[in-house]
Formats: structure tokens, sequence, C-alpha cells
């Protein structure tokens, strides 16, 4: 039994609009993604567990307390960095298509085909990405969790996408988005370092993250550069915009809101 | 409380761990694990009703022909060395569907009647959806699960898709045990021909930069995130962890050429797939011949996916069917009629016949083809295989005045078909009460029929899941002794 | 007519999903709440059935355990007195119990509303912060106004808010930002990612409506076309937006044309629809053809029809024995289908009696399709039932009698199940998920509001919804 909880129940049901529930229990136990979240369910939930611990949560058992918290009995820090409620969700189909049209300025259906005939979100990828089949397949709502196929899906328009930005915003660099001003000699950048470099990342970081690049974050892409360079092709510039963007557009801090 | 039983249940829950926990076996060691079962699952998508095939009655055989879904003598055959009868006859519509042509059962029974097994059972909703999905579950007979989560959660560790379901509605529904591993869900795939083109991250994509740029901007990504304060800030979620793990499974399911080796398309103007550095299976022209019609007809283009899923060492249980839109210009105005099985609505013998002749017939070859491939120990796939024809629910049996034709409700009361070479063959456990037209049950043991006794769909549960090998000690499951080949 | 009590314990699954109504509460959750009045399910209306079963009649491992202390030599069935009479102090024994083993002992999970028979419900509540948010980009402590603008724009516009955008909202002073928010909800409830062709309106539809291609009509009909499913998004969509009262999702007696991708209007004198059913029969959703054809076909009781209304405008499921709430009255088999015998009748008690309503309009019937006819039982051949010329059109819903499918409609929108479950239909979308017990006072209050402060419109509701902390505190 839990008398806080109780209390705390007792007080959530009667507070009025806006008022936290602020029992400290149990918070589910992130399993990295194996399924088997559930500590109730571990089987060697026997040992300290929930109703072996205090309202702060046990330490044991598959259960208690979650992320960087003490343990039981522990000073809690002032303040907080972590996000409690954590609901994250995947953008999935339809909003992707949006979102992805909105970030890179293109028209929903010049973002990505299979074949350069099927629309990769609407009509092959579909329930991949987390979306419906209501007239011919009886699927009213999204399949829970995450399908093997999402990353790749995404990953899939996400380059097409990706491709067709970089390709229109150097064919008509006057009407480009992020990266007409690149300094590209012979399918090169003239320099990784020129601030048109930065300039562009840092615009793809606004739309796609809605947040500034860090230092760090543009060092990363622009170490990107150098790998593509040593592949050795024969428009390196144009390849790494293209995958830059692709690795912005598919991080999770893009998919999941 | 029963604590013993809950033991037993946190014991068996325990085993599910112990398996999720195996699979952070390195990849290969995994892949090489053998003596697998496969489980394929042919949803008899809104409700076949076994009197209309393999328990059918005759007229001379019911007080009240006349009243009852009862079949003129001559149209019911048996099939010599078997308990089974089958209907062949020759359409001319579906009701008001225009339709002509045979609808054949004899064909598979008389190929695989050893290797058949009817159970009758009677189900607990006549809601299609929820039907539907207890006959996967035995009405969560075990921990929730479905019968292909647990196939996959015992044989499928280590494979790159252990569990694909191109089934609809409650079919394709996963199971509701949280303690499942996330790689023994289901796959869900809408059109066996287009899915595999979401197997791999860039080819296919024209002007994608090579694979090797791929990963970098990959390990890029993971640099980004990891100094993210969006992640930091959300490490709780569950999602996000769920997401990162599931790329680390896309990768496998990339490295293994999934896109090229599940392809059964073939290049042509109207999918130039070699314009697009995309390939065919090796398999494609065999499939094409085989399911000549998979271009145009999705149940083909299923069991040419089932058929590479498990020949290639992807999946361990593959689930088909049919789904509830008609089939329309493929060889006839309609070849298959709108909402499957349950056209029976408006026209239950039409309806009927069409659709377990389809079945039969897909299903059949795509036996053969599992025939046909060595799993390596001297046995084929298909030695190793089990097939479900899982329904909704049967129908309801009344009639007007001996009509032939008539629609039909839902029904609790039915029983459904098993073919695998590990059944106990050329069974009917039960039988069907030929003034009623109701089926009955049997001793789970030995198989002895019991007028009276209704099996349930836990029994018909225990029963698939015990042949295929799995232990369901302590789970409170009955031992179904007799569906196995002993 | 007062609703006659449910008297088995092996139907204990209907003590727990009766209605809260008090004319209309048996035993069973009366005395689960009268235990714990603070419980979050009684809060809620109900405690599920689920409290005690896993499917009925079979019970799960705090249904066992309660059916093997209550009155253990007594012959079942037991009657409702002595049910309730024995339940209290059976519950007060197994309080201290933790029958599903969850870590969570029985009481602790009745007040919370989790499942005391389900070891994978359990409560679950949030922490608390004990200072401010440390962090930088989030105020992980509180109701994130810029967290939530970002999501406003994603879950109902489809898009992020773009970065000229954000800075703006963000450069606003704390207090000009509610009105903000307020201000890009209001913007995107008019976008076609909420309300146009497959938009979110729509996909909250999908299961309500089951629309199936192979067999629509009018535009990109399929092969078989026997009603149009157009018409039915549009009306439904038409009746969760602008300041419309959503209860017209069940009563009203017009139909919605969609006349440009964002664009709806009433259809005068039902041009630009296809509907055969006579206006004054109309009952919203539940009477459109695709609705008949979809649901009711051709049976003569359309009970899948019922319970899918049932399930998609109420909030009630029977196939998981949710609102068995029985009328006074013998179950008649009307239709020969074994409907009495004692596995089924515990749900075709509420079940044939909710279905009655229905059963004068005709399902795939042509031009008849939707058509409301008083004489239609009569028309079945005899072989559909021996009993239909005596199919009641009068029928019952929340145990209460309504004498026809208007009555049933009227009665149903305007219930407390109704709005729960168009609230429980926005919060799946804006959250993802059901309530979870630590947010069922959010949600609840959201509910309560709903009918008389929102005044049944969906987009008042919403403003309220986007300002709950399950939405704003990351």
């Amino acid at each position: 039994m839990f008398p806080e909880l109780r209390r705390a129940l007792s007080a959530s049901t009667l507070a009025p609009l806006g008022i936290l529930t602020c029992a400290v229990l149990v918070a589910a136990c992130d399993t990295s993604g194996s399924g088997g979240s559930n500590p109730a369910s571990t089987p060697d939930a026997s040992g300290p567990g929930p109703t072996g611990g205090t309202p702060t949560g046990g330490s044991g058992g598959g259960g208690g307390p979650v992320g960087g918290d003490p343990g039981t009995g522990g000073a809690v820090p002032e303040g907080r960095f972590e996000a409690t409620r954590a609901n994250l969700r995947f953008k999935g189909a339809a909003r992707i298509r949006e979102d992805f049209a909105r970030v890179l300025q293109l028209p929903t259906d010049a973002l990505c085909s299979e074949l350069g005939r099927y629309d990769c979100i609407d009509d092959i990828h579909q329930i991949s990405l987390g979306g419906v089949e209501p007239y011919r397949a009886n699927i009213f709502v999204p399949f829970p969790g995450v399908a093997v196929g999402a990353p790749l899906a995404v990953e899939r328009v996400a380059l097409a996408a990706c491709g067709e930005r970089v390709r229109r915003d150097l064919a008509t660099p006057a009407s480009a988005v992020f990266f007409g001003r690149l300094p590209i000699e012979g399918g090169a950048l003239t320099s990784v370092d020129a601030p048109e470099v930065d300039a562009a990342l840092t615009r793809l970081f606004r739309e796609a993250l809605l947040r500034e690049p860090s230092r760090e974050d543009l060092a990363v892409l622009k170490g990107l550069y150098a790998d593509t360079v040593a592949e050795g092709g024969a428009d390196p510039a144009q390849t790494w915009a293209q995958l830059a963007c692709l690795s912005v557009l598919t991080m999770t801090e893009s998919l999941l809101f | 409380m029963n604590f013993d039983s809950k033991l037993s249940r946190r014991a068996v829950l325990g085993g599910f761990a112990a398996a999720a926990a195996a699979s952070a076996l390195p990849w290969k060691a995994r892949a090489q694990q053998p003596d697998r079962k496969f489980l394929i699952v042919v949803t008899c998508t809104g409700g076949a009703s076994i009197i209309d095939s393999m328990l059918a009655v005759r007229e001379s055989e019911c007080a009240t022909p006349e009243r009852l879904n009862v079949y003129p003598d001559n149209m019911v055959q048996n099939v010599e060395g078997s308990p089974f009868r089958v209907i062949d006859q020759q359409l001319e519509d579906i009701g008001p569907l225009p339709y002509s042509g045979p609808a054949n059962q004899s064909s598979f029974v008389r190929r695989r009647a050893d290797q058949m097994c009817v159970m009758t059972y009677t189900g607990t909703s006549v809601n299609h959806l929820v039907a539907e999905k207890r006959t996967l579950t035995g009405n969560d007979a075990w921990a929730g699960r479905t019968l292909q989560e647990i196939t996959a959660a015992v044989y499928g560790e280590g494979l790159a898709l252990p569990n694909v379901n191109m089934g609809v509605g409650g079919y394709i529904e996963p199971g509701i045990d949280p303690a499942l591993p996330a790689w023994a869900r289901a796959e869900p795939v809408t059109n066996a021909l287009t899915w595999p083109f979401g197997l791999h991250g860039s080819r296919g994509i024209r002007n994608a930069p090579p694979q090797t740029l791929i990963d970098k901007a990959r390990a890029a990504r993971g640099q980004l995130e990891t100094q993210s304060l969006f992640d930091k800030t959300f490490t709780r979620s569950e999602l996000l962890s769920a997401w990162k793990s599931r790329r680390e499974d896309a990768k496998r399911v990339e490295s293994q050429d999934l896109i090229t080796r599940l392809n059964a398309v073939a290049d042509s103007p109207q999918n130039p797939l070699g314009q697009f550095g995309l390939g065919t299976s090796e398999d494609a022209a065999l499939l094409q011949r085989v399911f000549p019609l998979s271009a145009t007809d999705p149940l083909e283009a299923q069991a040419a996916l089932a058929y590479l899923l498990i020949k290639n060492g992807i999946s361990v249980t593959v689930t088909i069917g049919p789904s509830l839109s008609p089939n329309v210009g493929g060889q006839q105005i309609v070849d298959s009629p709108p909402l499957a099985f349950d056209f029976s609505h408006s026209s239950h013998r039409g309806a009927q016949a069409i659709m377990w002749s389809r079945l039969l017939s897909v299903a059949g070859r795509l036996i053969e083809l599992l025939e046909g491939v060595e799993y390596g120990d001297g046995k084929s796939y298909w030695d190793h295989s089990l097939m479900y024809f899982a329904s909704d629910f049967g129908r309801t049996r009344n009639r007007a005045d001996g009509a032939r034709e008539f629609g039909s409700g839902h029904h609790l009361n039915n029983g459904c078909l098993i073919v695998s070479p590990m059944v106990k063959g050329n069974t009917i456990l039960g039988g069907v009460d030929p003034n009623t037209t109701l089926t009955y049950g049997c001793d789970p043991v030995t198989g002895a029929p019991e007028p009276g006794r209704n099996m349930t769909e836990k029994e018909l549960f225990s029963g698939i899941v015990q042949t295929l090998g799995v232990s369901t000690a302590g789970t409170g499951l009955p031992d179904i002794k007799a569906m196995r080949r002993a | 007519m007062a609703a006659r009590p449910i008297v088995s314990f092996g139907l204990l699954t209907a003590l727990w999903a009766v209605a809260p109504a008090a004319h209309a509460r048996p035993p069973g959750p009366g005395v689960v709440c009268e235990a714990w009045p603070e419980s979050a399910a009684c809060q809620a209306g109900v405690p599920d059935c689920t409290t005690c079963h896993t499917s009925p009649p079979g019970r799960n491992v705090f249904g066992d355990t309660v059916a093997a202390k209550l009155l253990p030599d007594a012959p079942r069935p037991l009657t409702d007195d002595a049910f309730a009479a024995a339940l209290p102090a059976v519950l007060a024994e197994l309080a201290a119990d933790d029958a599903d083993g969850d870590g969570f002992d029985n009481e602790t999970e009745l007040l919370a509303g989790t499942g005391p028979g389900d070891e994978t419900s359990f409560p679950h509540a949030f922490e608390a912060c004990d200072g401010e948010s440390t962090n930088p980009g989030w105020d992980v402590c509180g109701y994130d106004a810029v967290y939530a603008f970002k999501k406003v724009n994603l879950d109902v516009c489809g898009r992020a808010p773009g970065w000229d955008a954000l800075q703006a909202f963000k450069d606003l002073a704390p207090e000009a930002r509610p009105a903000a928010l307020d201000a890009a909800l209001e913007h995107c409830l008019d976008s076609a990612f909420w309300m146009g062709r497959d938009g979110v309106l729509w996909r909250i539809a999908h299961a309500k409506i089951r629309p199936l291609w192979a067999v629509k009509a009018g535009d990109d009909g399929g092969p078989v076309p026997l009603a149009d499913y157009d018409d039915d998004y549009a009306l439904f969509t038409w009746t969760q937006t602008d300041d419309r009262d959503a209860r017209e999702t069940l009563t009203a007696q017009y139909y919605v044309r969609q006349v440009g991708p964002t664009r709806y209007e009433i259809a005068p004198n039902d041009q630009g629809v296809r509907q055969f059913g006579q206006p004054e029969r109309r009952a919203g959703m539940l009477t459109t053809g695709w609705f008949f054809v979809i649901n009711t076909m051709f049976t003569a009781v359309p009970r899948t029809t019922a319970a899918q209304a049932y399930r998609s405008y109420l909030g009630l499921d029977i196939a998981k024995s949710q609102g068995l709430i029985e009328p006074e009255g013998p179950l008649v088999d009307y239709d020969d289908k074994g409907v009495n015998a004692e596995a089924c009748a515990a749900c075709h008690r509420t079940l044939d009696p909710l279905a009655y309503p229905f059963s004068r309009y005709w399902g795939i019937a042509n031009d008849y399709t939707g058509y409301y006819d008083p004489s239609r039982p009569d028309r079945f051949d005899p072989a559909d039932g021996s009993r239909l010329g005596e199919l009641p059109e009068a029928g019952a819903l929340f145990g209460e009698p309504v004498a026809d499918l208007l009555e049933w409609a009227e009665k149903g929108a305007n219930s407390e199940y109704f709005a729960r479950s168009t609230v429980r239909d926005y919060w799946r979308h804006f959250m993802g998920h059901d309530p979870t017990p630590a947010e069922l006072s959010e949600f609840e209050a959201l509910v309560a509001a709903f009918p008389v402060e929102h005044a049944w419109r969906v987009e008042r509701m919403l403003h309220a919804l986007i300002r709950t902390e399950a939405y704003g505190v990351p």
C-alpha cells in the first residue's frame, strides 16, 4: 500500500484542471527497444521493485527509477533536466509528408517516388511509416510500435527529397532554399569552412530542427564532406549537400515530437 | 488466488524473456540456429464454412434438408482413404456477381489428405474483427500472444523479419503481451509486390550516393544525435530508444539485400527496375510460373512473397489471405468477390465455393514450392511447416425451401483446416451432426468424437502451438495430443 | 421502466461495465465506488469489465480471487442482493493483496483505475520537480508553451511552425503566448491536414465509418457500388468543425457535401449526396446509406449495426463486454439465432434491444438502402427467423426504453458516454494514447466541460485540451 499514492490519486481526482498529479512512482523501464519494457512482467520483479520500495521508487526488479535520478532514499537534486513525461510520438506518414515538404519547400508530390511513378509515402511506404489504409485493407488506425521498415522508408523519402532540393538549389541558385550559395568549383567546395557553408547548414538546422546548429554540429557535417571527397565521386559538393540534408532530416529530433 | 498457476505463468513469461535475451547474440550466430518450425496462416477472411467443404452434409443424411445448408448427394464427394468430403462445382455466377468457372476442392484434398486435420470448434464472437483476433490468440489463451508471435518468439530469433503479416482486420492485429520481444512482433505488409522496395535505405533512389557514403551520413547522424539536447532531454522516451533499436534491425534487413531477394516483380517498361538499379529475386521466373496472376491477384503475390520469406530464411511465420476488396478484371469481370467469404451474406454457396477454391489452390501451390526446397536436414521446408486456415467463424445453417443459393449470417460453430506433415493426417477432430449441421468436438487426447462437446478457441490454439513443437508446460493450456502426428 | 438488475455472479463483467447513471447502476460498481469513492474508475464513470475478466465469462486472476471468496457455499448464480451484500467484505479482505503480482495491491489499483488482475496495468504517476527546470531547451517542470506551439502546428497543421514563426512566438511575452497558441490552433483547424480528405478528422472517422472501396458508389467508386461513404466523412467533418454541435453526429437530419479541399456545405434537398432515407427518419451518421450497407447488409436484426454505433459514438464495445446494461423484460430470440443460450445472453440482453430500433432501416437494397420501412421485418423470409413478425421497433439504450432510432440517437448524443467518446477521440490524436491513470484527472475535466463550457463544440474543447499538462509538459 502506498499512502502517498492514495493521497495523490485522491487529490488528482479532485484537482482542478492544470494541477499536476505528483506522486513519485515507478516509471516505465527503458529496455532499449526490446519491446518487453514492462517492469511488472519481468519475472524477477520480486526484488525491491515497486512494492518493496518507497514512493520514490525502488531500484531492483527491472523496475525502479528510470534515468539519472538517484535511487531510493537519495537526495533529489534541485531542478530537473530530463523530461519526465517524455511522451514523444513519431510524426508518421502524414506529418512527414507535410513537414518534409515545408522544410525543403517542395510540393508534397515532388518529395519521393519509387520507380519514378509510385508515391513513396502514399502508395508504397504508408503502413511502414505508421499510416493507415482504410479503403482497401481495413487498416483504420496505425499499428503500434515501430515497423522494421520505418527507418528505411524514412531514409528513402528523405534521401530522394533532399536530392531534389539540392538539385533545384544548384540549378537555380537565385531561388535556392539552402545550398544555392555554396562556393563550388568543378563540383567541389572551394572551402568547407567558407561562411556560405555555415549559412547553408544553419538554415537547414533552423527549418528542420527549429534550432541553431552548435559548433560541434557544424563540425560533424563538415567532416562528412571530407568523407565525401575521399570517396572520389564526381560532384562531391552536391553529394555532400544531399547527405548532410539526409543526416539532419532523419535525426530523431526531426522525426519524433 | 491460484498461486501455482500464477507462478507457472510467470515461469512461462520468463522463458519468453530468456528467448529475448538470447536475441542479443551476434546476428550471424543466431542466424545459424537450426530446427526451426514455420507457421503459415491463411486467413479465411469473412468466415469460411467447414460444412461447405470438408464436413459437407448430404441431403439424404439430414432429416430436414430443405431447411438446412446441405448439398445434393451427388455434389458431395468422398475422398478415398480419408474422412474428408469435397464439393466441386461449375459456377455460373456468385449470386449477383458475374463469374463463370470451376470451383474445386478435390485437387487439394486428394493431394494433401494425409497431412490434413480438421478440428471442429465453437468460437466466442461473431464480430469479424474480434473473432479474427481470437482465432489467432485462442481468446487470449497465452498471455494474449498470437500464434504467429509465439512462433516468432520461439523460432525466429536472429532472423531479419521473423513474423510477416499480410492479413487484414483482426488477423493483422498484434497481440497484447508487452513482454513480447519487439523483433517477434508482426511486420505488417499491405502490398506484397511493392513492400520489398522499402527494405533498403537508398537502393533504387535515383542519384543516391554510394552505400559507403550513406553509411557515413548515418554515422554523422549518430554523432549529431549524441550531442543533441533533444535526445538528452527525452532520454526516458520508450519511443526514442525503440526507434534507435529499429534502426539497427533495419541495417540488418538492408545488409541481407532483401530489396532484391524478396522482389518478385519482373523488370518491365511498367516497372523499370533496371533503370533504378534494382534487381529481382533469383526465384522470380519460378514464381511467375507457379503464380502467373501475381501481378493482378494479391493473393498469389502474397503466396509468392511468403515463399521467398520462408525459403530465404527471413521469416518463420507468414500470414496471407484475401482482403475484403474484390479481385476484378484479372481473368474475368469478377475473379473474387468483395468481402471475401463474407459475401456469403449475399450468396452463400457461390462465395464459399469460389473462396475455398481460391485459397486451396494458392495454398497447394505454395506447399509444393516449399516441398521442393531442402531445409538442410534431409527434409524440405514444408516438412517443418504448418499451415493454418484461420476463419473468423462459421456461417448460419438455415435456408428456405431447399434454396440452391441464399444468404447466410455469422455463426459461432465451425471447424478449421490445418495442413502439415506434423499433424495427424486424414483426421477429423470431432464431427458434424447431419440433422443440425452443427459440429461437435472430441476427446483432445484420443480424438474420439464426443457429440455434445464443443471444442474451444483455446483448444484449437493449444493444438497448433503444440504441433509446432512449442512447449506449453505450465501455461494451463490443454494437451491436444489428438492433433499431433505420433 | 427501470433497468433489470443483473443477478449472476458469472456475469460479474456486467457489474463492472454498467452505466454511471444512478438508475442503472447494479451493485458491483456501486459497491466499489462506495468503498473507494475517490477511485479514478468511479470518476471516469465505470470500472471496466477487465477489472475482473479476461473475456467473459472467463475471469482474470483478480476475478478468480474474488469469486473464490464470495459466498463459496452459496449456489450459483447469486442473487443481486446476495452479491451486493457479500462483495464489500470480500473486497476489503482482498484490498491488501496483490492479485496480479505487479507490485501494487488491489486497493491501490482500484483507486488508480488500473487493473488489479492485469500485471501489465499498474499505477503510474509523474515525478514532480523539486526545483526548476535546468534544461536550456525545454521547461521540463511545467507547461512549456513553445513546446506546445510546435506540437499544435504538427498535430493540427501537419507541419512544424517554421523558424520565423517560432522566433516570433518566442519573442512574445509569456502572458501573450496563450492567445498566440489559440490563434495557431484556430488557423490550423481550417487546414486541409485537419479537415480535408484523409485529414485528421477523416482519420478519426475511419474506424467509425469502416470504408471499403470495393463497394463504394459515387466518385472513385468500386466495382460493386452500393453506397458512398464520402457522405459520411463529409457529415462527420461538418459536425466536428467550426462552432457546430458535435451531437449532430447522431442527430442531424441533413447531409453534407464537400465542395472544396476544406469546404463543406449542407446539401440542399440532398443534392450532391447519395442518400435514400426519409429526412424525418434520419439520425446523423447512424442512418447513412453506407452505415446500413456495411453493417446491416441483409440482416433482419441488425446487431452489427447497433454494436458499431455503440462502439464508435458512445465508446462502448460490447465485444469487450463494455456497456452491458440490460433493460427489463425477457430476451426474445426473434431470428432463431440462439441468443438465449447462457453464453450468448450475457451480451445479447443488452445488444438485441439496442439493435431493434435499427431494424426498420434497409441495408443493402439498391435505392432503398437506408430507407425507413416500418414493415421491414415482415418482408423477410420465415427462414430468417420464425418470430421476425413480432420484432419490435422499440428497444433500449443504457437500460432505458427508446421508441425508435431517433430516440436512441437523441439519448445517446446527450449522454456522458458520447461526451467521453468524443473527447477520447481527440485525446488519442493529440497525446497518441488513451488517458493514462496519471492523466485521468485532466481527461475527466475535459469530459465534464465538453457539454457545459464547450457546449458540445469540438473546437472549443480543443482549446482546453492543448492547455493540459498532459499535452504541454515535456
